[in-house]
């Protein structure tokens, strides 16, 4: 069974007399222990869609099935099997963080809610500072807060919102490792937005673009990189600069920026093959360089062709 | 309505209730008005007769139960607009009738906790007991106030939850622009006509006035109908409340914690 399945979603505001679709037919499932990216610009809808998974915000059309129960039918079987970590909402800030810790898992029905929250207390580093109210932490203290009242369900989907903001790299790693082990330990379903891409290409296992509502494309990290690589090279040649124009043109590739002894161009196929291809040819470079395509140019590169 | 959900929400009311903020709704607050009408009680007791001055004193022991009433559960729910904390709160598995169980049962020990703190002072300096009365009036006195009050509580929360914290300033105001039309400290007769008109639909006049009245009869008439009105009161203030919710969800207005 499908950990979340989503078809057909939309939701849409009004705004001064206008209709703005937020989300506009969106569809995606998430399987059992899968890590699921769901990456756009601002304002791309991702926020909405997960807003609408915890029942914060109803749906106009759709359906959301977790677990194969629909989310507004079966509203306290979902949420009892989900929660959510946002980098936009905190706790009580009156109470401690083992209070509130403690006020959840009570909400969430947990047996033995108290050795469960020193689990928590401890996998988040947090142990230390759990009798400290929230509004005396730092802002790295209080996502870690978060996170653990995320994890205190042992929840079947977990929706993190951008839950690594404002956390030093070393807890942000050891976060993306506990993520990691608890996705492999529970069979967790997880979807993951985050604007850092390298997070992003380690954890997830597939990854959607989303742009004005809409899903672009859906597609493992590798594939989506392979799929839209173009590889940036820059050769320098000992000389004979117009044999290698002579070349790509041939090749039908557009030279990006020609210096002294230097062409720059993209090529979509592999880099490494590209530049093979120029030693065959007996071309007489001297230096190659290839700037591998990113995640993060696949975002921009979607980002600005979407706007 | 699941016990361990109320049992949570219980623990967390009590956590916030024992910030000074919240003690202060309690103790402080309630223990300036017993001084300042106390006094004003004690001085008028030699022109106009000790039994008619005290009626003062009644008004301000009793009045902790309404007015916890109209604050609490609006405030409760700033708490958590203020700590950023209605997005968790909402998204876990909490039901609202369990929420509005909730905070009216922590709202009533509050107003109870109150009203002993208050009683024992005003026996201690004014030699004045205001438990000194009718058992049955005094419970129905006690219930139409938490009632009304819960359900005033209620159409504010349900006004913040639709157009957010810009308009908090209400909860603090509400109280205060009934308490005149309540006839706290004066009969009904001293307002004008117009006045009185939309006095006589409140059921917490007739609790006051059936504080003042001297004879021991009271108007079960118009306790009978403070009974029913306070209720109905509460239908319309859960409605509103479930209403304005479901706004809420259909706008986003959950998500935004302003």
């Amino acid at each position: 069974m499908k950990t979340l399945e989503v078809k057909n979603l939309k939701k849409s505001f009004k705004c001064k007399g206008k209709v703005i679709p937020a989300v506009d037919g969106i569809s995606f499932e998430i399987n059992p222990g899968e890590i699921f990216g769901l990456l756009g610009a601002n304002g791309a809808g991702k926020s909405t869609t997960i807003n609408i998974l915890t029942g914060i915000t109803t749906p106009d059309s759709g359906e959301v099935k977790i677990l194969g129960k629909d989310i507004i039918k079966y509203s306290e079987y979902v949420k009892n099997k989900t929660n959510v970590a946002t980098a936009y909402s905190s706790l009580s800030s009156n109470l401690t963080v083992y209070q509130n810790l403690l006020v959840y898992a009570r909400l969430f029905g947990i047996h033995n809610a108290k050795s469960r929250i020193y689990e928590c207390l401890y996998d988040f580093e947090i142990a230390e500072i759990q009798d400290r109210k929230i509004d005396k932490l730092s802002s790295g203290e209080k996502s870690r807060v978060n996170l653990a009242k995320a994890f205190l369900n042992n929840p079947v989907l977990l929706l993190l919102d951008e839950c690594t903001v404002g956390l030093d790299p070393d807890i942000a790693d050891k976060i993306r490792t506990i993520i990691k082990k608890h996705q492999s330990r529970n069979d967790t379903g997880i979807l993951f937005t985050s604007h850092y891409m390298p997070e992003v290409e380690y954890l997830c296992d597939r990854i959607a673009f989303m742009a004005n509502g809409k899903i672009i494309c859906i597609d493992s990290p590798e594939r989506l990189i392979e799929k839209y690589s173009s590889n940036l090279i820059s050769v320098q040649l000992h000389d004979d600069i117009d044999k290698l124009e002579t070349w790509l043109l041939k090749k039908n590739i557009p030279i990006l920026k020609k210096e002294n002894r230097l062409i720059q161009f993209r090529a979509q196929a592999s880099g490494i093959s590209v530049v093979k291809e120029l030693f065959k040819a007996n071309l007489p470079v001297e230096h190659f360089e290839i700037k591998k395509t990113t995640l993060e140019d696949i975002f921009i590169k979607i980002s600005r062709s979407e706007k | 309505m699941k016990l361990h959900r109320i049992h949570a929400l219980l623990i967390k009311y009590f956590y916030i209730s024992s910030s000074i903020e919240r003690m202060a709704d309690i103790f402080f607050w309630p223990l300036v008005d017993v001084f300042v009408w106390g006094f004003l009680s004690y001085y008028l007791s030699n022109v106009i007769g000790k039994e008619i001055a005290f009626t003062f004193l009644l008004g301000v022991c009793f009045r902790p139960f309404e007015l916890r009433g109209v604050q609490d559960l609006p405030v409760f729910i700033l708490e958590d607009y203020w700590s950023r904390n209605l997005y968790n709160v909402f998204s876990s598995p909490l039901r609202i009738s369990e929420l509005l169980t909730t905070i009216s049962i922590i709202s009533f020990i509050r107003s109870l906790i109150s009203f002993c703190f208050i009683s024992f002072i005003t026996i201690w300096i004014y030699d004045f007991n205001p438990i000194k009365m009718n058992t049955s009036m005094l419970l129905i006195s006690v219930l139409i106030l938490s009632v009304f009050g819960w359900s005033i509580g209620m159409m504010v929360s349900s006004l913040i939850i639709r157009y957010g914290q810009r308009i908090q300033f209400l909860v603090w105001s509400a109280f205060w622009v009934l308490q005149p039309f309540s006839c706290t400290f004066y009969p009904l007769k001293t307002l004008p006509p117009w006045a009185q008109k939309i006095a006589q639909y409140l059921p917490t006049t007739y609790v006051y006035e059936g504080f003042r009245s001297i004879s021991p009869d009271i108007s079960w008439e118009g306790i009978k109908y403070a009974i029913l009105a306070s209720f109905v009161c509460l239908a319309i203030g859960g409605y509103l409340f479930v209403r304005s919710f479901k706004y809420a969800r259909k706008n986003a207005l959950l998500a935004r914690s302003d």
